[in-house]
């Protein structure tokens, strides 16, 4: 599937993802959840089972930046090795091969390539940034639903009380009159009595069916927010994939633009071979680790994106102290090493 | 081995606070930086070609400082994830490399996402309902603005590309079989992030000027650009045209490079006018200085190498002469009056008047 058929895919799921938020969103809105309570837990995993496909795909689109990066490696093979006509003149002059490989190197250039990874990735990013904008959105009002309905829940269980203390204070009246009709000889006082006593036990009886039917929506809005709150807790998992998967991406195209135009500019002014060589080295490694950590990024369920997400802000926070401390010399380390490894190598093999 | 990092001078500015107080900054940087690079074009002893070429390459720099103030402008307070400007704080003080590409790509796209935005007007009456009727901030819709503000100005105004086109200019007759042409372009170093304007004296033949169309350009585009980044040898690119093609003769090359961006806050290197900023007590935040570079390399002579059918002509080049100027607020190069110290002898200063004009003392 090539990159831009992906991209297709990967917007027509997000889309449908969001309508699904939309809809269970709209029937967690307190107007009509008083009504129907039809958010099914089933619904929800549908939602969610949805959502880890969705994923799925965008961290394979992450990865099928590979094979952007995979042309660079192309290049710098170029770059590193000497073409059949170089070959055949090194046969025959060592030196004249070099320079040949030299002079070809002074027009190679992979700025086209590194804005067009830039570009590939920046939209990725604005599919994930959409994406987490819908999910904070719908977070936002939900949760204000949420508040909304705790404090309508908490109006509800207190006239619950009240209505129940109102049905205690009636037990010791009803009881009092019951005694009094016991003892009572009077016929006409009597009657009076038990009419009362009739009164009473109507508005007993009207008491307690209130308190039934102040329980049952006390009951049907602790359940709602109990939905509310799982769902809540659901789009804030989404949204912290989606920052991972931000995270994630912007760190590795900033890395790679850098490194990748380092190389090329070190294997311009590269004299030796070898040299060249380990330098690339470096590249590759790099680029193998970010690989590793992106197919971690595929099968990683949000718990451990989350770690994943903690663990990089902790590194960044660690890099940032450390370039306070020693600035100046890890600019002019990164900054200039090409000619520390030219350096490093000149020491090490005493040239 | 251990793991290069490359980015790790790398800062995101995402509180509000520091990208209001950066983005004011390189406003500030944007409004001043024309008439500097006038003060250098005269002191450089440019042709009227010359100037022209540096200060339309120039402008479009500017246009781009311009532009990510209006693209940044509400993007910590929108709360949009992964809107924070990156700048490289230990080495240009400037926005990365990887911010002008994507602002030359928005640019290529602006037409088209203006056409899907909804207008000021729509977006205006939008932010009303949301402050009158619903009484809450309309952050989200203001950011909404500064982006549809941010494509009008790409729209507008060209910013500078990662790379400009390589544009000829015929400067007429120069002996009687030999003309000349002034051969420009500019690129941002991925390394620095530093915009670096060229500006090439070439002759060629009378009545083969280097034309668009000419086969020979791809080439030569590949060549000069190939080598364009801000420390090679400037004799290195000449050189190589000169051998490359026994016909064109470059006479002389300049070379421009404007930065890094100095300011006491955002920028994490060490340097004497960084010193100098930060000497400048409670304003340094709002003090900044530019360092330009102006290198120039001239062939001094021609040599005509005889071949057993033709002869050809090498160009044979004097010792470039580079000078390094600061662009800076007037508080800073107070300073550097009252010090009297050693490190800016003879290097020009531009300074910002209050007037925002720029005068330049040495």
């Amino acid at each position: 599937m090539s990159f831009e058929t992906q991209i297709q895919e990967s917007q027509r799921q997000v889309a449908e993802f969001q309508a699904r938020v939309r809809d269970v969103s709209a029937a967690m809105d307190r107007s009509q959840a008083a009504a129907t309570l039809d958010i099914e837990n089933a619904t929800l995993e549908e939602v969610h089972a949805h959502s880890a496909t969705m994923n799925a795909n965008i961290a394979e689109l992450i990865m099928g930046l590979d094979d952007v990066t995979s042309k660079f490696s192309r290049d710098f093979d170029e770059m590193r090795s000497k073409t059949t006509t170089e070959k055949l003149i090194g046969f025959f002059a060592k030196g004249k091969s070099e320079v040949m490989r030299q002079e070809r190197l002074k027009t190679a250039s992979i700025d086209d390539k590194l804005q067009d990874l830039i570009g590939k990735s920046d939209v990725i990013v604005k599919l994930l940034d959409g994406q987490l904008a819908v999910l904070i959105d719908h977070k936002g009002r939900v949760e204000t639903n949420l508040t909304e309905t705790l404090a309508e829940r908490e109006t509800v269980v207190a006239e619950l009380e009240t209505l129940r203390a109102d049905i205690q204070d009636l037990d010791p009246k009803v009881i009092e009159i019951e005694n009094r009709i016991s003892v009572e000889q009077d016929a006409a006082a009597r009657t009076r009595l038990e009419s009362e006593l009739a009164d009473l036990n109507k508005r007993y009886n009207a008491m307690v069916q209130d308190e039934q039917v102040k329980l049952a929506k006390s009951q049907t809005l602790e359940r709602y927010i109990e939905k509310g709150k799982t769902w809540v807790d659901s789009l804030q998992n989404q949204a912290a994939t989606q920052m991972v998967l931000i995270n994630k991406l912007q760190t590795d195209t900033k890395q790679r633009v850098v490194l990748y135009d380092a190389l090329t500019k070190s294997l311009k002014t590269a004299q030796q071979q070898d040299v060249a060589h380990r330098i690339n080295e470096i590249g590759v490694k790099t680029d193998q680790e970010a690989q590793a950590a992106m197919a971690g990024i595929g099968s990683a369920t949000n718990r451990r994106m989350a770690e994943m997400m903690e663990a990089h802000e902790g590194h960044m926070v660690f890099a940032r102290k450390v370039l306070e401390e020693k600035a100046k010399a890890d600019e002019r380390f990164a900054r200039r090493f090409a000619a520390i490894v030219e350096q490093h190598d000149k020491n090490a093999y005493g040239a | 081995m251990e793991r290069i990092d490359l980015t790790r001078g790398f800062a995101q500015i995402g509180e509000d606070a520091d990208l209001r107080a950066y983005l004011a900054l390189i406003a500030s940087l944007a409004d001043a930086v024309p008439g500097a690079m006038e003060e250098c074009a005269h002191r450089e002893d440019l042709m009227p070609e010359e100037s022209g070429e540096l200060r339309a390459l120039t402008w479009l720099w500017v246009n781009g400082l311009k532009a990510i103030s209006l693209k940044y402008a509400m993007a910590a307070r929108s709360g949009a994830e992964g809107a924070c400007l990156t700048i490289d704080r230990t080495g240009s003080g400037l926005p990365i490399w990887q911010e002008v590409v994507t602002m030359a790509q928005e640019a290529e796209a602006a037409e088209a996402s203006l056409a899907e935005m909804p207008s000021a007007g729509e977006i205006r009456a939008a932010m009303l309902r949301q402050i009158l009727r619903d009484q809450v901030s309309p952050a989200r819709l203001q950011h909404a603005m500064s982006q549809r503000l941010y494509r009008e100005a790409l729209a507008e105004n060209p910013v500078l590309p990662p790379k400009t086109r390589l544009a000829i200019q015929p400067l007429g007759q120069v002996a009687a079989r030999r003309e000349r042409c002034l051969l420009s372009w500019a690129i941002v170093d991925v390394q620095s992030n530093l915009p670096v304007i060229y500006l090439m004296d070439l002759h060629h033949p009378a009545g083969r000027p280097l034309a668009q169309e000419d086969p020979r350009l791809l080439k030569i585009r590949a060549l000069l650009f190939g080598m364009s980044d801000p420390d090679t040898d400037l004799a290195l690119i000449a050189e190589s045209l000169d051998e490359a093609y026994a016909d064109l003769h470059p006479k002389q090359l300049r070379r421009f490079v404007l930065g890094p961006f100095h300011t006491p806050v955002f920028t994490a290197s060490k340097s004497p006018i960084l010193e100098v900023l930060h000497a400048t007590g409670p304003s340094a935040a709002r003090e900044w200085a530019l360092g330009i570079r102006c290198e120039t390399i001239r062939a001094a002579r021609e040599t005509v190498q005889a071949g057993v059918f033709s002869s050809t002509s090498r160009q044979v080049y004097a010792a470039p002469v580079s000078r390094q100027s600061y662009l800076m607020t007037p508080l800073p190069f107070q300073m550097i009056c009252d010090s009297d110290g050693p490190d800016f002898t003879g290097i020009a200063k531009h300074v910002v008047g209050s007037d925002g004009r720029v005068t330049t003392r040495v």
